[in-house]
């Protein structure tokens, strides 16, 4: 009895979680069958696996989405604006901290109630603002957009961990004569890399992944990022649905190998994020 | 000399802080003050001219029927969501707590559909619901009838299990932090007085975990409050209305019906409501912790 107890409490807790996981990767699994069947084989067994691993699907779907075009375009649009974030944040965080004056204060409160603030109260107004500025349908006005709303986020999170760092080191280069920006770039800056990383990486995910504004302000077909141009395919090509899951593993695959890469930052990233916001 | 230094450094700081500044003034400032300007009128989104119309748009919004039933409906997939994604998200956290190989595997599986677009989420379990499941049934020699997602009675149903399966990794993750701050040796001394699993968990676990429950729900809440893209990609607020969400309605409101300062005032009052969710929740949770 006392034997078949213990061996039950060991059990139960493998096969909850061996039961969530296959759920969780169900869908998954469908996608990845898909898109390596044809019509045929689907309509023939839906859960059966294809005879022949063919990539016709992917070589199709990467013809059809101009994938390399979309990948450019979401490349271009993330990497751009995470170095202005991380590099005017950054600084604003260090004078936020360091400072003791009370304008800075406020100014920090003010990027704090600015994170409660939805999209859709400044959408209408800056969708305005965006047309009367030549932004829509613009690479640099959705970049502008994402530095924008990349702001208080990052600011927050930075102001945080510079205060966590001892005061000594830039006093010690201030006596060396050291100015203030030099201070900043080469002894502060390097210190604030894991909380760097974490703002890389949320942000990251965050622009990769948003669907919202691109919607807004990217219609030109040679500018759409990822997730837009899967959106329009989709729309077009529904009723094709082993070209369509062929096209969904492509817009995948980059996302997922930087998760597989970053899976500690991006933990620790969420952590730090949800800790703090 | 000191004092020259000084306010050399505080310039200097100044100037750091201005981009910064500049850029939030730019997307946040102006924009909900002129937002507020807009919900005062009521303009539609197009035509250069516009009259002002006073409150009326709000107390319009106040009888526009369509409205409470998006706020129901965003409150019923708040309140599913918040549970479920919690009991979940705590239960595989207990399941995968202790860093094995085995366990990071797992949790590695878990996160994974969390860096997915919800675009990509909501075109695949659309299949799954329109195809993947009948396949099943059939193997099983079930009778299945259409898709959970165009019935009325299950389409609410079917939109909170694709939100379960794409977030309930970040709150894994952020309880399995919260675990990890619990010393292990009052699970040690709790042993020795005869405290079994489940006793442990409710008289010690729980109450300690206090500060990851209140950060998980705020953190959660607010995300399915502001659900769009799910919604948007999978049902766009059908079928007749069952799954209209704020976020949907207020962009049908606003680019659909051409209601823009209609539709400004809704974003003022979802704004007011989520304030107030955010503030309920804080004095709830942490009366509790502080009781605890």
């Amino acid at each position: 009895m006392e034997g078949k107890r213990i061996h039950l409490s060991k059990i139960l807790p493998c096969i909850i979680t061996i039961i969530l996981a296959i759920v969780t990767i169900w869908p998954f699994y469908i996608t990845v069958l898909m898109a390596f069947k044809t019509p045929r084989e689907t309509f023939q067994s839906f859960y059966g696996l294809p005879k022949v691993f063919r990539l016709d699907n992917f070589i199709n779907a990467w013809k059809i989405t101009n994938f390399s075009l979309a990948f450019k375009n979401s490349f271009i649009v993330t990497m751009v604006s995470l170095v202005f974030i991380v590099l005017a944040t950054s600084m604003a965080g260090y004078a936020i901290a360091r400072s003791n004056k009370k304008f800075y204060n406020f100014i920090y409160v003010l990027f704090v109630s600015g994170m409660m603030v939805p999209f859709q109260v400044i959408m209408i107004p800056l969708y305005k603002m965006g047309r009367k500025f030549g932004l829509v349908n613009n690479r640099w006005g959705i970049i502008l957009i994402y530095i924008c709303l990349g702001v208080h986020l990052a600011v927050f999170l930075y102001t945080g961990f510079v205060k966590g760092i001892p005061k000594e080191l830039e006093e010690a280069a201030t006596i060396d004569g050291a100015s203030t920006p030099q201070i900043f770039f080469k002894v502060v800056f390097p210190l604030l890399k894991p909380i760097t990383m974490t703002i890389l990486v949320l942000d990251t995910m965050w622009i990769w992944n948003d669907f919202f504004l691109p919607l807004l302000f990217l219609q030109d077909t040679k500018i759409r990022t990822l997730p837009l141009t899967q959106f329009y395919f989709y729309g077009k090509y529904n009723t094709q649905m082993n070209l369509a899951f062929a096209a969904f593993i492509l817009a995948m695959i980059p996302i997922l190998i930087f998760y597989f890469a970053m899976q500690k930052y991006i933990v620790k990233g969420i952590v730090a994020g949800a800790v703090k916001g | 000399m000191g004092t020259s230094k000084k306010s050399s450094r505080q310039r200097w700081f100044f100037i750091f802080i201005l981009p910064s500044l500049f850029l939030f003034t730019i997307s946040i400032i102006i924009p909900v003050i002129q937002g507020f300007i807009l919900t005062l009128t009521n303009w539609d989104g197009i035509q250069k001219s516009y009259d002002f119309v006073g409150f009326k748009n709000y107390i319009t919004l106040f009888q526009d029927e369509l409205f409470y039933n998006a706020l129901i409906n965003t409150l019923k997939f708040t309140l599913g969501v918040a549970i479920f994604q919690n009991v979940f998200g705590l239960l595989l956290a207990v399941l995968l707590n202790k860093s094995s190989r085995v366990n990071n595997f797992f949790r590695t599986i878990f996160f994974m559909p969390a860096v997915l677009s919800v675009v990509l989420a909501g075109f695949i379990w659309t299949y799954v619901y329109s195809d993947g499941i009948p396949a099943l049934y059939d193997m099983l020699n079930l009778k299945f009838t259409s898709s959970p997602l165009g019935n009325p009675d299950m389409a609410m149903i079917a939109l909170i299990i694709i939100q379960l399966w794409l977030c309930t990794g970040t709150t894994m993750v952020i309880y399995i932090a919260g675990l990890q701050s619990i010393p292990e040796d009052i699970y040690e001394s709790a042993k020795v007085d005869g405290a079994n699993h489940l006793q442990s968990f409710f008289k010690i676990t729980l109450p300690m975990l206090g500060p990851a429950i209140t950060i998980n729900f705020v953190l959660v809440v607010k995300q399915a409050m502001m659900v769009f893209d799910l919604v948007f990609v999978t049902t766009s607020g059908g079928p007749g209305h069952c799954t209209d969400v704020l976020s949907t309605y207020l962009w049908e409101t606003t680019f659909t019906n051409n209601q823009a300062g209609y539709g400004s005032s809704m974003s003022f009052i979802f704004l007011l409501i989520l304030i107030i969710m955010a503030m309920l929740q804080l004095k709830f949770f942490r009366k509790r912790e502080v009781e605890m």
